[in-house]
């Protein structure tokens, strides 16, 4: 009991201080007096330890609210309309020093509410519109993997088994459909639903009617509020009409509300089928195939009933599939998590979490950068203070004064922060990776960040205005009455605190700067980096022939006319097709092969990443083939399957032998080596040399293909042709994702791009900050010396000699800041390693480069203080009194 | 000063303080109340002029080994406020108070 006896002794101590001095010796008195007789009590009642503990620490915990009401007593309405009137006449009295506050804590706050808007957006509202409570997401587990999903008759078998403690289950899937309503057919989003789906969800539509039972294979369609908006004008009587999906048509039953975007994490789907009509969405007949797994499946728990009891009874309901359909389930378990951990939010985590640690730095140097001003001005209010306190003002009643004129700048800097936040959500779309996908995104600033920026505008309002408020009311009265500028004592104390904020920002700022220098670098050394193809004028578009209905005999005819279409438009060097880019990120699928004369070491499983491709894809790519030949329109589906390696596979496999004429297996049958090409990248820049091979697509086919077209002049020219030659071929297939190549290049440094320009912005907005900071020091300090620099002139001091004198000063505190600074920024740069491109975390030109432009600003900065005080006329100076 | 309407948590106090508990731990212990509101609700009732404190004689207190204990009693106005508070508060059992234990007004 001792310890916890010193411990609330300590904090009565503590709390006193908040309490008005009149009262002080009686609060405290009154309260030790309590928690003797309460922990007599307690001993008394032999209560435990533990308890009695806890319920003296509870006890003292009283004493903060009381201690705070006592305070807020003295606080009458009338002084506080004085200081809040006193506070605004200070204010308007410096339109210049207020502007400056305002905008940087308006920048800081703003920005801290534009991140936190965002990531409400994707991890608190995870599923718009939806009742997500006790909803939780449904894994198909084996011993290496938790996220697999479930195919449809093991959906139905684990629905029937009923598990314990939850009340229903549904099943979804996100598929990309071409939808006709009037005029040009469009590529849209949608999901293939179980009929209970929106039951389960709690989606009431705002047209029409739910998904029934019935319905499981009828061709019903639900449309999401922004499709009817967008595709069908908001028309009034869209329930009941015909719309055609994929070349069918299909009855619209009912509307969703407005802001429902389905049910997958991160997605904004439009359109919503039953998923029994799968057949007309996705390739092969699914719903009978117990082992092909392609639905999602949440759950929604049963009032009451915990995630550890739904999970017991799915893990008997795995078990129990496992023992009836061993040849898929066995080993598959099932797993459920709450919704905030799957998904897409799960993803954004660490990105959002380098973005609130960015913003959080940036609001951190805007405090430090207002107490500085706060700070200085409260050196020039010294003689006020001093005439306050001479005539009865309590220390307290002038911290309360300062704080209220703080909080009134807090108050005027969130709201500037909100207002800034509402305009640059919307910039935060910049942020999303590039992806056919439709990401959803939120931009509508919500009454939580409004709140949240009122949390921050006063944790601001302490952290800037209570240092400066304790410094600025305890001068030494006489001294101040004196005379302000000779308060040497005063303004040395001052201008430490004040150095070591400046420390703090330079520092914090080269952080910054740093790490947005190695993005910057990487960036620029990517941009000379060989991709491996020469292309670089042309466009790029997606093509899918599945929703259509066509089979691989009509498809591949298919891409061989419209190739024959294309390259007879104006402008078009050569076209092809493939089914993936380079540097898409992706960079085709990977495949085992087994390579004739190569015996793999045991236990060595060759995979190998490869591309479909179109007749005259080498040539429209500009990749060089060296050996052998490149894949043409001999290599049709009636012919020997043909394979193109690049150098590194064939270096690898056929070492010191001709690679050409050799026959390998990826799974599709025997194929024959035809040729080599040069090495290149596949996935991203930043990567190794990889094995890679080539096959040629009408052999392999594909329903979804890329159509590559070189062109010379405007690529964007020759767009409206490439639609009118799909059109004339099929007029209910669109052509979609039509970008440039230099477009698409410009995504595969995405990532990089966005990190380096949002760590540049904020960086050099430290710097400013810093640099106004460090200017503003040392003006002051050298306002305050004129005195001495007048004496040290007339006693013969150079010009040079004062110069030094000042910048002296500045620079030492800059070079204490980068010092600190450079040792945070190199445990930043490992913390980012991960992200970079091209460089390392210790790339050493992207530390000096920031240290080197820091301190040439900081020498500027402390420079101009500083001839203004070498033109000093040393007898106006010495007569300033 | 007004007609003052009284918290439920102010009653409960003056209730308390008029049936015979007349220091913080008493109070608390009668009313269920946590630290956090008696105390503060006895300041604002004491500046309200309901009710007063006066220190026990520390030298008595020391005698005994412990720490001085500050009372309160209720003041005629309180005794008025408390009664006309009972009236809202029927729930509250009525207690009789005698006015040989009132305070005289004013600040201590």
């Amino acid at each position: 009991m001792k310890g916890v006896r010193r411990l609330w002794l300590a904090w009565i101590w503590c709390c006193a201080w908040l309490v008005p001095r009149w009262r002080r010796a009686t609060w405290r008195a009154q309260w030790r007096a309590d928690l003797w007789y309460y922990d007599r009590w307690l001993e008394s009642e032999s209560v435990g330890r533990l308890r009695a503990a806890a319920a003296l620490i509870l006890r003292a915990g009283g004493a903060l609210p009381h201690a705070v009401i006592l305070q807020f007593l003295e606080w009458s309405p009338v002084m506080l309309s004085h200081d809040v009137s006193f506070g605004a006449r200070m204010l308007a009295r410096r339109p210049a020093f207020t502007f400056v506050a305002v905008l940087m804590l308006g920048i800081g706050i703003g920005a801290n509410a534009t991140i936190f808007n965002w990531l409400q957006h994707v991890v608190l509202q995870p599923l718009p519109a939806v009742d997500v409570s006790r909803l939780v997401a449904l894994h198909g587990t084996t011993a290496t993997r938790d996220d697999l999903s479930f195919s449809f008759p093991n959906f139905v078998d684990l629905r029937a088994s009923k598990p314990a403690g939850l009340e229903d289950l549904i099943a979804f899937r996100a598929v990309a459909m071409n939808l006709r309503g009037d005029g040009e057919p469009r590529r849209v989003w949608g999901e293939l639903v179980t009929p209970n789906f929106f039951d389960v969800l709690r989606v009431e539509p705002a047209l029409g009617r739910r998904f029934v039972e019935a319905d499981h294979t009828a061709e019903v369609v639900v449309l999401s509020h922004g499709a009817w908006q967008r595709h069908f004008g908001g028309d009034p009587s869209i329930v009941g009409r015909l719309i055609t999906l994929n070349a069918r048509p299909f009855t619209v039953i009912g509307v969703t509300p407005e802001g429902f975007r389905g049910s997958v994490l991160g997605l904004s789907l439009d359109v919503f089928v039953p998923v029994g009509m799968q057949r007309a969405f996705m390739s092969d007949d699914r719903l009978g195939e117990r082992g092909t797994s392609f639905l999602q499946v949440y759950g929604r728990l049963q009032p009451g009933a915990s995630l550890q009891q739904a999970q017991a009874a799915l893990d008997v309901a795995a078990a129990r599939l496992a023992a009836a359909h061993p040849a898929q389930n066995e080993g598959r378990g099932i797993a459920a998590e709450p919704l905030w951990k799957a998904g897409a939010a799960g993803m954004m985590l660490p990105i959002m979490a380098i973005l609130m640690a960015v913003v959080g730095v940036v609001l951190l140097i805007a405090c430090a950068n207002l107490a500085g001003l706060l700070l200085a001005r409260a050196a020039g209010r010294q003689r006020e203070v001093a005439i306050r306190l001479a005539v009865g003002a309590s220390r307290a009643r002038l911290v309360r004064q300062f704080l209220v004129e703080s909080s009134m700048l807090a108050v005027l800097g969130g709201g500037a922060g909100v207002l800034l936040s509402a305009w640059a959500a919307g910039l935060l779309r910049l942020l999303l990776p590039p992806t056919p996908l439709p990401i959803a995104f939120e931009s509508a600033v919500s009454p939580l960040v409004v709140l949240y920026a009122t949390g921050v505008t006063f944790a601001a309002a302490l952290a800037f205005g209570f240092l400066p408020a304790l410094r600025a009311s305890a001068p030494d009265p006489v001294v101040a009455l004196k005379d302000v500028t000779s308060a040497a004592g005063g303004v040395r104390g001052r201008s430490r605190l004040r150095g070591a904020l400046v420390v703090t920002q330079v520092a914090l700022s080269l952080v910054l700067l740093v790490c947005a220098a190695l993005f910057v670098r990487g960036l620029l050394r990517a941009q000379t980096m060989d991709t491996g193809f020469a292309l670089r004028e042309g466009v790029l578009a997606s093509i899918d022939l599945l929703p259509n209905g066509y089979d691989p005999g009509r498809g591949a005819i298919f891409h061989q006319r419209l190739l024959e279409r294309v390259a007879g438009v104006p402008a078009v060097v050569s076209a092809t097709l493939a089914s993936n880019m380079p540097l898409d990120f992706g960079g085709g699928s990977d495949t085992s092969v087994a390579i004739e004369g190569y015996v793999p070491a045991p236990g060595e499983d060759v995979q190998v990443y490869y591309n479909r491709v179109g007749d005259r894809y080498f040539e429209t790519m500009g990749i060089d083939i060296l050996a052998g030949r490149a894949l043409d329109e001999r290599d049709d589906a009636g012919r020997p399957l043909a394979v193109v390696v690049n150098e590194t596979m064939a270096r690898r496999y056929w070492a010191n032998q001709d690679p050409v004429g050799r026959r390998i297996d990826f799974g599709s049958g025997p194929a024959v080596v035809v040729g080599v090409a040069r090495d290149g990248k596949y996935r991203q820049l930043t990567e190794a040399p990889r094995n890679y091979m080539y096959v040629s697509l009408a052999q392999v086919f594909r329903h979804d293909a890329l159509l590559i077209v070189r062109t010379s002049g405007d690529p964007a020219a020759v767009v409206p042709s490439l639609h009118a030659a799909v059109r004339e071929l099929d007029p209910d297939l669109p052509l979609f994702d039509v970008r440039t190549i230099a477009e698409h290049l410009e995504l595969s440094v995405f990532l990089p791009r966005i990190a380096g320009s949002i760590l540049a912005i904020f960086g050099l907005l430290a710097v400013t900050l810093a640099v106004v900071g460090l200017y503003g020091l040392v003006a002051l300090v050298a306002a305050q010396r004129t005195r001495e620099i007048g004496i040290r002139m007339a006693l013969g001091a150079t010009r040079g000699d004062v110069l030094r004198l000042v910048l002296r000063q500045g620079m030492i505190l800059t070079g204490i800041g980068l010092v600190t600074g450079f040792g945070l920024a190199v445990a930043a740069a490992q913390g980012i390693r991960s992200q970079l491109v091209g460089v390392g975390p210790t790339d050493a030109i992207s530390f000096a480069g920031p240290a080197v432009l820091l301190a040439v600003v900081a020498l500027v900065a402390c420079a101009l203080p500083a001839r203004a005080a070498t033109t000093l006329d040393p007898v106006t100076a010495l007569r300033q009194e | 000063m007004g007609r003052t309407h009284l918290s439920l948590g102010s009653v409960t106090i003056l209730h308390a303080i008029a049936s015979g508990s007349r220091f913080g731990f008493d109070i608390m212990a009668a009313t269920g109340l946590t630290s956090g509101t008696v105390y503060p609700t006895l300041d604002r009732l004491e500046q309200l002029g309901l009710v007063r404190s006066h220190w026990e004689d520390e030298a008595a207190a020391h005698a005994e080994g412990r720490p001085a204990r500050r009372y309160f009693a209720l003041t005629a106005r309180g005794a008025v406020a408390l009664q006309a508070a009972l009236e809202r508060c029927r729930w509250l059992r009525p207690v009789r108070i005698d006015p040989a234990t009132l305070e005289p007004e004013g600040r201590s």
